[in-house]
């Protein structure tokens, strides 16, 4: 249909359409060797030789470059440099420049290299909790590589105002606990549940309580087989002990978050430096 | 019927049999000298409709097609072209136009001689198809309780009596009969129409006809070129992302329950579904296609739009104007359906109802005057798109070209033609009890681009 419009447009001499992109002061950015490399619900991310554009709604452009300003202060944290504006503004969509190129981190880069990655997953979001912000849509794809370190990315649904905190992001990795209010203990949750994702067939048909047992499980296994430490392996083990995989049914939710009290607790000991101290429920963390 | 020119060589076979063969000429002059005279007036006639059909070529208006006045227009209004009777003319596709026909009849339509007419018989079908109209009048319309005004004239009272005839239930599923009548009504009302008609042509405005007819007239029968085509690449990728993102964004807000429903009915109880459900979402599409683009837009159809002055009906407004720079041009069109069919040129004319809607759209708005090519839209529904690509030469339909090739076969659709998925709103909808647009688009901006071919 686009072709077909282009060729009433030429039929009738109208000003064929060409999308163009300038940088916040001006300047025309080259869009010759730009190429689509991700078409998400609300937005396309374009990479140019030098750095990524995302292309989105402005309001949600708004919100992101808000949290890029108090956010980009971690290794962990994919940078941006601007804004950029997108022509026709017909289309009323808006562009933010973002660090890159990045590789996305897939499922198979998580189960070869599960302890870095989740570490550094783990840094980028404690940081983010630390500075009073939730990310309310942790997922794998959510993630990049750029020049081989983990960058956590997309930060269109951060919040700060601990008033107004309504569940976004994708159900698939929602706690649950809170139907319609957001906490830090969720954007953990969602973070192991993407690691762990990767060791489960079929998460998304799952129940609740399914889901709980299998994320446990998967998670026990991907450390196993990542060869953490010792001490997570023995973390893992109280897990097991505590009816994690056999008990945890009778009880989901205690059992859950007492079983990823302790999965955290020890990621954190496996990675010291980044938090002084962990309370799941209450969940206060400092750099 | 034969034409004339075989009348022509049969005529002059027999003339050298009586000029050269004089043995020949005795032993067979009765015979021979009996089909002359059977032929020359034959020929004579067919070359009076020759020469008519020419002038009337020269005279007819924009907008108005000249038609044999006897062809078998309607359903089984061949057996009523013999005698010219009027009363099957009314009530043709019902059973006693079926029970009327005699064996005469039948003859005469296997021997090919139904577009015989004459002055004489002409002018009998004038005045009973006058008489049956005042009959039907006294009939349905006055309810046997008035009279015929004596002031009116029998013209008069004929036209109304069409009038209430056409819009009247009773001949709601008879269109062999209510072809007659709009076009009796045409010719008592509109005296433009009276210099193109003869005894043995009529000129009827081609909003008179049914989609498919004009179809058949304006392309199948003047032999048209038609054909499927692959479609042509659209290389920005950039803008078609966006755009894509647009319709996107777009898409949650868009309701689509309501089209689900009715397409589950459809598959339970009915063969065809309603089309007017889908033409807002079509509109949707349209305008996401053309976001950006300066000088044109979409709207829907106006139903608020008036009738032009000598329209028969009021069946020539598209579903969706494209309009550029403000300029109604390139109509689109929705239907339920394609039809599939054996080849591709079959497959073509089996989809005569909606290309012969947009040809009428095309030709009574004159678009073919502003712009020689046409590139109209044909959505099925809104789960496959196809472009229709009508191109005039001296204001004469010359070509139609059709991307990407419509199905047939065992072949459905093809990629390219596909736009939005069925099966993912019908998941959304079992899952959710709703559904919105976004659940029937795909991830990639493949539905969009469908004039391209698949990466």
């Amino acid at each position: 249909m686009c072709r077909h419009v282009q060729d009433i447009a030429e039929l009738h001499g109208l000003p064929t359409s060409r999308v163009t992109l300038q940088y916040g002061d001006g300047r025309v950015i080259d869009t010759a060797h730009a190429r689509v490399v991700y078409h998400g619900v609300r937005s396309v991310v374009i990479e140019l030789p030098d750095c990524t554009v995302k292309i989105a709604p402005p309001d949600v452009i708004e919100a992101e470059c808000s949290a890029h300003a108090a956010l980009d202060h971690h290794h962990n944290i994919r940078k941006s440099s601007g804004r950029c504006a997108v022509f026709p503004a017909s289309l009323g969509l808006g562009g933010i420049l973002l660090e890159g190129p990045g590789l996305p981190v897939s499922r198979e880069d998580v189960k070869q290299d599960f302890s870095r990655l989740f570490a550094a997953a783990l840094a980028a979001l404690t940081y983010v909790h630390s500075t009073g912000h939730l990310h309310r849509d942790v997922k794998l794809s959510n993630m990049v590589c750029v020049r081989g370190v983990l960058k956590l990315n997309d930060f269109e649904t951060v919040c700060r105002d601990p008033s107004a905190r309504p569940v976004l992001g994708t159900p698939l990795y929602h706690s649950g606990v809170h139907p319609s209010h957001f906490e830090t203990a969720d954007d953990l949750f969602a973070l192991v549940v993407s690691f762990a994702e990767p060791h489960i067939m079929d998460l998304a048909r799952m129940d609740f309580d399914q889901r709980c047992r299998a994320v446990v499980s998967a998670a026990e296994n991907a450390i196993r087989v990542s060869a953490f430490t010792e001490r997570v392996s023995t973390v893992m083990s109280t897990i097991r002990a505590r009816g994690g995989a056999s008990n945890i049914h009778s009880d989901t939710h205690t059992s859950l978050h007492n079983s990823l009290e302790f999965f955290l607790e020890q990621s954190f000991n496996a990675a010291p430096g980044i938090v002084e101290r962990t309370d799941f429920d209450g969940l206060t963390l400092s750099s | 019927m034969a034409s004339v020119e075989d009348l022509d060589r049969e005529i002059a076979q027999l003339e050298q049999i009586i000029r050269d063969d004089d043995e020949a000429l005795e032993k067979e002059s009765v015979s021979v000298r009996e089909r002359l005279l059977l032929l020359l007036p034959l020929r004579e006639k067919e070359n009076k409709l020759r020469d008519d059909r020419k002038e009337l070529k020269a005279q007819c208006r924009p907008g108005y097609l000249f038609l044999p006045r006897f062809a078998p227009f309607g359903s089984s209004c061949a057996a009523c072209a013999v005698c010219a009777c009027a009363y099957p003319l009314l009530f043709c596709s019902s059973s006693p136009c079926s029970a009327a026909r005699t064996e005469k009849h039948r003859k005469w339509e296997r021997s090919g001689c139904a577009r015989v007419s004459s002055r004489n018989q002409g002018s009998r079908y004038k005045v009973r198809f006058t008489l049956s109209c005042v009959l039907f009048e006294l009939l349905f319309v006055r309810r046997f309780t008035l009279l015929i005004v004596p002031e009116l004239s029998i013209r008069d009272r004929t036209a109304r009596a069409l009038l209430a005839m056409i819009e009247s239930p009773l001949f709601r599923n008879d269109p062999g009969a209510l072809f007659r009548a709009q076009m009796e009504l045409l010719n008592l009302l509109d005296t433009r129409t009276d210099t193109n008609v003869t005894d043995a042509w009529v000129s009827v405005h081609i909003s008179a006809l049914e989609d498919t007819k004009y179809w058949v007239e304006a392309v199948v029968n003047r032999k048209v070129a038609r054909q499927c085509m692959t479609a042509s690449l659209f290389k920005d990728d950039l803008l078609l992302a966006f755009r894509w993102l647009s319709l996107r964004l777009e898409a949650p807000t868009i309701i689509m329950t309501d089209v689900v429903q009715e397409r589950l009915a459809r598959e339970k109880n009915r063969k065809f579904e309603l089309e007017i459900g889908y033409l807002p979402h079509v509109l949707s599409i349209t305008l996401a296609a053309a976001a950006g683009q300066e000088g044109l837009t979409y709207a829907l159809e106006d139903f608020t739009e008036r009738k032009p002055k000598g329209y028969q009906q009021h069946a020539v407004r598209e579903d969706v104007r494209c309009l550029v720079q403000g300029q109604r041009l390139h109509p689109s069109e929705s239907n339920t359906r394609v039809v599939p069919a054996s080849s591709m040129l079959d497959a073509i004319d089996a989809n005569a109802e909606p290309f012969g809607h947009l040809l009428k759209v095309i030709e009574t708005h004159s678009m073919q005057t502003v712009q020689p090519v046409q590139m109209c839209l044909f959505f099925a529904n809104i789960w496959a798109v196809h472009r229709f690509v009508a191109t005039y030469e001296n204001r004469e339909l010359s070509r139609i070209d059709i991307s990407p090739p419509l199905p047939f076969e065992k072949h459905r659709y093809t990629p390219e033609s596909r736009l939005l998925s069925f099966q993912r709103l019908r998941s959304a909808y079992t899952n959710r009890g709703t559904a919105t647009l976004l659940d029937a688009m795909p991830l990639t901006h493949r539905g969009l681009s469908l004039l391209q071919a698949l990466r």
